[in-house]
Order: C-alpha cells, then sequence, then structure tokens
C-alpha cells in the first residue's frame, strides 16, 4: 500500500489539514503520515513578487523526501509562482514522487468575499487530491466533474467534484497498487 | 480531439519560462518539446509536424514575428501563439496581423492560457475533422462510372478537366442517358466549388408554377398551401452550383425569370419583397435541338446565349462501341460487389449481344440491363438470355411476355419517334410529363 507523506512546510496552520489524511487515503487506497517539515522556503522567496517559487520548493522537498514515501505532498500557506506563469494554486512532479500546494488563494476572502471554512476545506481537499494525481502520473482531463480537470481559479476548483472520473480512477488505481 | 493527441513546441530563449510551460503542458498530457532560438525551432519541423507552437517575440537573432512567418509558410494550419513581456498594443496587433491566432502576455495567467489552448485545441481538432470530411468529400464525390477509353469520351474528360478550373457556365447535350448529370457532377468535383452543394433542377419534372417555387422559394401564405416559409433551390445553391436538367423543358415565363437570375443573381422569394442575392455556377443539359427551338421561337435566344457559354457534347454509346464492354465489366464488378455475387463476367454470347444492341437508352440502359441480368442470374457467368434486352443481337423483333416490356417498348417507341421530345412523347403517351420521367428512369431507356 502506498504511503504518502502529507509534509507541512511552514508557514502553515496543522489545523488546515483537518480530515485531509482520511481524504487522501480513501482518494488514493494509501496510507498517511502527517509531518512537520525543516526545511526553511525563504530561499525561494522573490522579493519583487512578493511570492516564492514553487519548483524550487516543490525540488528541495523532494531532495528531503524519507525513503519510505511514495509520494510526499508539501502544504503552505504562501502564495506560489512558477516563473513566467503569475501564480499557482499548486505544481506536481508528473509520475514523480512530489507535489506542492498553496493554501493562499483558497480562501473566498482574497476575493473580496465572505469567509467560508467549509468551502476552504473543501477546496484544500481537491488541491491535494489534484496535485497528488499529477505525482500519481494522472494528466488533466476534461471530464468537468472529474477531481482531474484544471483549475485555474477557485470557481474552477468549486465546479469539480473531489472523485476521479471513471477513467482517471482506473488509471490511479492501476498505480497506486504499484506503489 | 483530446490533448495528448496535440502537440506542441515552445519556443523561448528563457530557460525557465520552456521549463515551467513545458511541465504546464505535460500536466494537460500534451506532447511537447521546446527550442531555446528560432534555428532550433525550424531544425524541429524537419523532425516532426506540430499542431500548437508558444513563441517569445523578443528572442536573440530571428525573432519570433519572423519566425511565426516561417512557420506559416510550412503549414498555415499550425497554430501560433506569441509570447511577449512586451505587451503594447502595437506588438500583438503585428503579431496578429501577420496570422498568429493569439497572443498571451508575460508574467502569463495561467486561466488565461487555459482558455487560449482550449480554444487552440478545439480549433485544431475543427481543422482536423474539416481536412478529413474533405477527403471524404472528394471520394464520394468522384463519379465512378464515367468510363470510357474512346477518343469520344476521352475528349470530353479532357475539356471536363478545363472547364472545371473556370466558372464558366455550361451547357451538356447528349441523348438521354449518355451521363449528362454525371458530367455535370465532374465538372462540379473538380471545381473550385466543391465544398459547395451541386443542386439539380430536373426543369421537365415541374409544372410551371411549381419549378418558379422550386426555384425561387416561398413566403409562408404565399399561396394556397404555402405552410411554412421554404429556400428554393437558387438559395440552397449559393457558392455551389446549379444544374439545370432539360433546361429545353422549361416555359417561356420560366424563361424570362430564369434569365433575369442569371444575369442579376438576384431574385425573391414568392411572396417576399425582399430581394435576395446568390452565387452559383449554372450547368444545363438538354437532349433537345436547342437551336430548332430557338428558330421556332420555343426557346429565348437571349437565355440560348446565357447558357450556352461552353458546350460538351456527350457522345450516345453506339457511337464509342470500344466502351461498352469495359463499361458493362465496371458494372458487373459494382452489383456483384453491392449484391455480393460472385459473378466474374458474360458468356460471349452475352457479350456479342451487348456489343451489338444499339442502346437507345444509353449508358443508363447498359446499367439497368447488367443490374437486371445480376438479380436473375444464378450463375457465376452472366447469359444471352438474362439479358432482357428488347431488341436482340440479330435485329429481329422483341419477344416481350410481360406488361412491363410492352409499356417499355411502346414507350421507346414513342420517344423515338418525337426524337425524345419530352413533353409531346407525354402528350401522345397521355401521361403526366413527371410520370415520363419516372418511367424513362425506371426503364432506363
Amino acid at each position: 500500500m502506498a504511503l504518502i507523506y502529507i509534509t507541512l512546510l511552514q508557514p502553515m496552520r496543522a489545523a488546515y489539514l483537518e480530515g485531509l489524511p482520511e481524504l487522501l487515503q480513501d482518494a488514493f487506497h494509501a496510507r498517511t503520515r502527517v509531518v512537520e517539515s525543516d526545511i526553511d522556503i525563504s530561499f525561494a522567496f522573490h522579493q519583487s513578487l512578493n511570492q516564492y517559487h514553487g519548483s524550487a520548493i516543490l525540488l528541495r522537498l523532494t531532495e528531503t523526501a524519507p525513503p519510505e514515501a511514495s509520494k510526499i505532498l508539501g502544504i503552505t500557506e504562501v502564495d506560489l509562482f512558477v516563473p513566467v506563469f503569475d501564480f499557482l494554486f499548486g505544481e506536481a512532479q508528473l509520475g514523480g514522487a512530489g507535489a506542492l500546494m498553496s493554501t493562499f488563494r483558497l480562501r473566498n476572502e482574497l476575493y473580496g468575499l465572505p469567509a467560508d471554512e467549509e468551502l476552504f476545506y473543501e477546496r484544500i481537499g481537491k488541491e491535494a487530491i489534484h496535485e497528488l494525481g499529477h505525482a500519481f502520473g494522472l494528466v488533466h482531463c476534461f471530464n468537468p466533474a472529474c477531481v482531474m480537470n484544471p483549475s485555474t481559479f477557485v470557481e474552477q476548483i468549486d465546479n469539480k467534484s473531489k472523485d476521479f472520473c471513471r477513467q482517471c480512477r482506473r488509471l490511479v488505481e492501476d498505480e497506486t497498487a504499484k506503489a | 480531439m483530446e490533448a495528448r493527441y496535440v502537440s506542441v513546441l515552445i519556443v523561448d530563449d528563457e530557460y525557465s519560462v520552456r521549463d515551467s510551460l513545458q511541465r504546464w503542458f505535460k500536466s494537460y498530457g500534451c506532447q511537447v518539446e521546446t527550442a531555446a532560438d528560432a534555428t532550433e525551432a525550424l531544425n524541429k519541423f524537419k523532425e516532426q509536424s506540430w499542431d500548437i507552437v508558444l513563441l517569445d517575440i523578443k528572442m536573440p537573432g530571428m525573432d519570433g514575428i519572423e519566425l511565426q512567418r516561417r512557420i506559416k509558410a510550412i503549414d498555415d494550419n499550425i497554430i501560433r501563439i506569441m509570447i511577449t513581456a512586451f505587451a503594447t498594443v502595437d506588438t500583438a496587433v503585428l503579431a496578429l496581423k501577420e496570422g498568429a491566432y493569439d497572443y498571451i502576455s508575460k508574467p502569463i495567467n495561467p486561466a488565461q492560457l487555459d482558455h487560449i489552448i482550449r480554444n487552440a485545441i478545439e480549433k485544431r481538432r475543427l481543422i482536423s475533422e474539416a481536412a478529413f470530411l474533405r477527403k471524404k468529400v472528394d471520394e464520394l464525390l468522384l463519379p465512378d462510372e464515367i468510363i470510357g477509353e474512346s477518343s469520344g469520351i476521352r475528349k470530353v474528360l479532357e475539356m471536363v478537366g478545363e472547364v472545371a478550373k473556370t466558372d464558366a457556365t455550361v451547357m451538356i447535350r447528349g441523348e438521354s442517358g449518355t451521363g449528362k448529370e454525371l458530367i455535370a457532377r465532374a465538372i462540379h468535383a473538380n471545381s473550385k466549388r466543391r465544398y459547395f452543394p451541386i443542386i439539380t433542377i430536373n426543369c421537365g419534372a415541374y409544372p410551371e408554377g411549381l419549378l418558379e417555387s422550386e426555384l425561387f422559394g416561398h413566403e409562408k401564405g404565399a399561396f394556397t398551401g404555402a405552410q411554412f416559409t421554404r429556400k428554393g433551390k437558387l438559395e440552397l445553391a449559393n457558392n455551389g452550383t446549379l444544374f439545370f436538367d432539360e433546361i429545353g423543358n422549361v416555359g417561356m415565363k420560366m424563361q424570362m425569370d430564369l434569365l433575369r437570375v442569371l444575369e442579376t443573381k438576384q431574385f425573391s422569394r414568392l411572396g417576399a419583397e425582399k430581394v435576395s442575392s446568390t452565387d452559383f455556377r449554372v450547368i444545363s443539359a438538354t437532349n433537345l435541338d436547342l437551336e430548332q427551338a430557338v428558330r421556332e421561337g420555343k426557346f429565348r435566344e437571349d437565355l440560348y446565349f446565357r447558357l450556352n457559354v461552353f458546350t460538351l457534347s456527350l457522345p450516345p454509346l453506339r457511337e464509342r462501341p470500344t466502351d461498352i464492354s469495359l463499361l458493362a465489366g465496371h458494372f458487373l464488378d459494382k452489383f456483384a460487389k453491392s449484391m455480393n455475387k460472385p459473378v466474374g463476367g458474360f458468356s460471349e454470347e452475352a457479350m456479342q449481344v451487348l456489343l451489338n444492341y444499339h442502346w437507345p437508352g444509353n449508358v443508363r440502359e447498359l446499367r439497368n440491363v447488367i443490374e437486371r441480368a445480376m438479380v436473375i442470374t444464378k450463375e457465376e457467368i452472366i447469359k444471352a438470355a438474362e439479358l432482357s434486352l428488347p431488341f436482340h443481337a440479330d435485329g429481329g423483333p422483341p419477344e416481350v411476355d410481360s406488361l412491363e416490356e410492352a409499356e417499355k417498348l411502346h414507350i421507346l417507341r414513342i420517344l423515338n419517334k418525337t426524337n425524345r421530345n419530352i413533353t409531346q412523347s407525354a402528350e401522345l403517351l397521355g401521361i403526366e410529363r413527371a410520370t415520363l420521367y419516372n418511367k424513362i428512369k425506371k426503364y432506363g431507356i
């Protein structure tokens, strides 16, 4: 059975992970372990953008991944970017070991809307499954209900479900069986 | 088209841009490669074709604008999306004027790129689908029954090839059953109008009032029974070809209306005040002596000259006897396939009968005779007795048993008597012209 490390990259409130391990266990038929990372992500900070370089953090995360981890998911509250894109919700190594996500743009308040904790946790769950799905080798799916449907703004995250479509489900089961 | 079937080439001099875009497209499942400059990009085109190219406008050496021109020259269907850090309107407008599909400025908003790429993939899908359908249309349009090695038919086919390249009005002359409609379709299929419809109007099959309605269409309530607005054939043929079969059978009033439409390419639906424009090529066909009809005042001279710009005369089958065995073999193969019957040829006697017959109904009659024989035969070879020809090789009197055969012979006799004038023949036979047409078609005469 695959083992997924859920790694808190500071700054990150552990409270935000409520229900996430169970959700990932269910989605990937995997075990999970929540750990606090000692990686200092300030090295990836870009002064003029006031954002953190996602790919650099992801690389550092996977370099320090424990050998028993099948996949490692880093979660942080900071805003992420990669060169040429102005932001990203998350990033993953396609078919690789690591995935990274940020909760920064998942809050309603950022868009001038009233806070909605339930929706916020739901978005964290979908984004975590989506990025880990990439790490398990899945590419974007154009089924609008599938969790692997690409999301480039929060409403797209809200529109899709937290579940894989039948085709993606089959692929992810094949992959997790190998792990 | 799913994203995984789409190939993407990213051309940018900055490694970090190439790297993150490559990963972004890979997450969509696209086949993606990168190039650091225009030279490397053009080399990539030597290896394979690409569906979508994202290219930076500002690059050392050849810039993105010039590179997209080169790519356009290689294949205009490749979707080119410009990336620019200098998002000035001028640069973007220049890129779009040069034929780029869209442009996106750095830093790229993922939602914007996602939107552009989804549209580009859809456009690419439509381009592929259109190419596939065009190929299918070309296959379907190839008329397979214009067969012959005689000099007469070769000459006709050469002329078809020549006239198809032009938009000239064509008149096809020839006896009934010589393949006038097939030739009209061949001209259309080889013309630049081939992806638009060819609309056939059998002028002899409609009474005058109905022909007018067929041609011009009508508005709801234009006449009793006009319950709906209906487009006429002039509108349906827009951008395509309008084929007037048996043009010699059009009445005088209709000739005048037709002349006006051909001159102005404008018309009004029956009951409508609005004048509509349409663009079509005209091909007409007749088996009548139109010059005689003009002399007798039955056909307008001005319409005659308008239609008779380029004439193609189809030889009757009896004047190209060398093609009979070729056509018979072709029809035999065709029907053997469609009827799933293992019939491989004709007996010597059957072939002699075919060669000696004078074929008043021309190729259509030959086709029908073979089809009937194919239905009847239980052998692998078609025998003379299975060819239900009204006159046998020896020219003796026909052996007629059935009422159908008798009717066919009688109609044939009347047609020959009136020099195949449909109106006169129908009058003599005491039936409607439309009925006569149906019977001619049915019997292949």
